[in-house]
């Protein structure tokens, strides 16, 4: 391209809010978080805060929050990741073609995408009552009373809000697989299944290949979304039982209520790195099994 | 005859699905929602003994502040989703015609807020700085700046597939940038744009993380921090009746401008808004 001053003003016109926003709301905070993270600010301090610094570091792993909660988190996060892509790529599948009973159960199936995440911990958190709806249900089909307690294990009780989690966030995904699946000749399944492909061979050596470009979205956004849950966790559980659903978000939170600020500060960045760290490779990772027509 | 028993698996699967995942959790939501305290201690399946939908319907719309959080959500979205949108395809438009390496490096940073969170304590340190901690104008343009990296990222993307040929003719004809900008690149992004608005009313009328940290007083609340704070009210036990019916009625206004519009965001979407 010709470089012309007329391009330059234009660049700086039409450039310079987008900065202005993101610099000053977006990247300033970011790395003032990285500045707090090695000072001693907390509630009782006035004033510019001093600089303490790994003082926070070895606090939140004293106190065990480094221990207890990056574990869950990446748990959390990693469940997330691939009961929601399931769902998503399934249910995509399952509607991909244009009829009419299509239409209407993605009508239904985009209903969780729309109430907010924290009703939907609320409405799950009804349902999976020791004596409610789902255990009555169970009951019902089993013939003798059943009571599991969803919500009150140490151990599995992260998976059920993981899976609370998948559900509410599974309709974007089921777009974006549709916009994917959308973009692939008919003529290549078509070849394909005349040449005597199975269904199973179509989707594992046509579809998936050539969707690739969506499972590289949708795989980075749940993930980077299951890192940072805070919604649905604080509706179902708060942490609980015995802190075995708290995620860094959750603890951060803590921190925040009783004004360990330098502390909340400290368990963000370390947050932060978790997600860069998941993120970039896998996007490098995932970019390499892409196919373009 | 393989594809007609996957198509029936398929249907098997969504009818499933739909079943236990969609439809009897809306309505066991809806029937408890009708029930009375009594009935309601406890959440099931059945239909109320006594019904009680008129009086739990009108506690949860007066004690729940349905009315002022749907307009304090409206005061929030609208205003950052504008910004956000104007301004993102602002940036949006030069990251698709502009290929120097500052410029994609410039890209590379304005959609890092895609993969990082924002940093909530220093955010509110900085709109304190700004002077509007605990407003509704500082979640406006902390919505607005930190989206943009999702509508720059989906914006850039649209406008690359737009053909140049018409910006160019209308460059020639004389027309300045923001003439070009709005009279004929924003008009031609306009699925892309229709589907980014729908999936952003989507997250920011159902968020409640930044608006329960950032926004002040209870009369500033948005709709999900009123269903926050109205549990919290509740002390001993959950009003699993009020709770639901407030749920049904923060939930509504979406539902149905989706029931309205959900042919343009699936088509919206499907159609490469999304890639």
């Amino acid at each position: 391209m010709i470089k012309r001053p007329r391009n330059s003003r234009e660049l700086t016109m039409f450039l310079a809010p987008a900065v202005v926003l993101l610099g000053l709301l977006y990247f300033l905070p970011l790395l003032l978080n990285i500045a707090l993270s090695f000072s001693d600010w907390d509630l009782h301090r006035k004033g510019v805060p001093g600089f303490a610094g790994i003082q926070n570091f070895l606090g939140v792993i004293a106190d065990g929050t480094i221990a207890r909660d990056v574990p869950t988190t990446i748990l959390f996060a990693l469940s997330v990741t691939l009961m929601q892509n399931a769902l998503g790529l399934g249910l995509a599948l399952a509607v991909e073609r244009q009829s009419r009973i299509s239409v209407f159960f993605r009508t239904v199936l985009l209903m969780p995408m729309l109430i907010s995440a924290l009703a939907a911990g609320y409405i799950w958190r009804g349902i999976l009552d020791p004596a409610g709806p789902l255990n009555q249900l169970l009951s019902m089909v089993a013939g003798a009373g059943v009571d599991i307690q969803w919500l009150g294990s140490t151990s599995a009780t992260v998976f059920v809000v993981a899976a609370v989690q998948s559900w509410k966030f599974y309709g974007l995904l089921m777009l974006i697989y549709l916009a994917g699946l959308k973009t692939i000749p008919t003529e290549l399944k078509e070849n394909a299944q005349i040449d005597g492909a199975s269904k199973w061979q179509v989707f594992r050596h046509i579809k998936l290949p050539l969707i690739a470009p969506a499972v590289t979205v949708c795989v980075v956004l749940t993930l980077v979304a299951g890192f940072s849950a805070f919604d649905v966790i604080v509706a179902m559980t708060g942490g609980g039982p015995a802190r075995s659903t708290e995620v860094v978000n959750i603890a951060a939170q803590q921190y925040l209520a009783t004004g360990q600020f330098a502390y909340a500060t400290t368990i963000s960045l370390v947050l932060y790195v978790a997600v860069v760290v998941a993120a970039l490779p896998l996007i490098v990772l995932l970019r390499r099994r892409e196919v373009y027509l | 005859m393989n594809a007609d028993r996957w198509t029936k698996f398929s249907y098997a699967i969504l009818v499933a699905f739909s079943l236990f995942a969609v439809l009897i959790p809306a309505w066991i939501l809806i029937v408890n929602s009708f029930k009375t305290r009594k009935d309601a201690a406890q959440v099931s399946l059945g239909l109320p003994d006594t019904w009680n939908a008129l009086e739990n319907y009108r506690t949860a719309f007066v004690d729940g502040h349905v009315l002022q959080g749907f307009l304090n959500t409206l005061i929030v979205v609208v205003p950052a989703i504008a910004i956000t949108l104007v301004v993102g395809s602002m940036a949006a438009w030069m990251f698709a015609r502009h290929a120097a390496r500052t410029v994609r490096w410039l890209y590379y940073l304005a959609i890092t807020p895609i993969i990082v969170p924002a940093a909530l304590l220093p955010t509110i340190f900085v709109l304190r700085a700004l002077g509007v901690q605990n407003t509704q104008f500082g979640l406006i343009v902390f919505y607005a700046a930190i989206f943009l990296g999702f509508t720059i990222f989906l914006m850039t993307g649209f406008m690359k597939t737009i053909p140049r040929e018409l910006e160019e003719a209308a460059r020639v004809d004389g027309a300045g940038p923001w003439r070009i900008f709005f009279r004929i690149v924003m008009p031609l992004s306009a699925p892309g744009l229709v589907a980014l608005t729908l999936i952003l009313v989507i997250v920011l009328w159902n968020d409640f993380f930044w608006p329960v940290f950032l926004l002040g007083s209870q009369s500033q609340q948005t709709l999900t921090v009123g269903l926050y704070y109205f549990i919290s009210g509740q002390a001993f036990e959950i009003r699993w009746e009020l709770v639901f019916a407030h749920v049904v009625l923060i939930s509504a206004p979406l539902i149905i401008v989706f029931v309205v519009a959900q042919r343009r965001l699936v088509e919206g979407i499907t159609s490469g808004a999304v890639k």
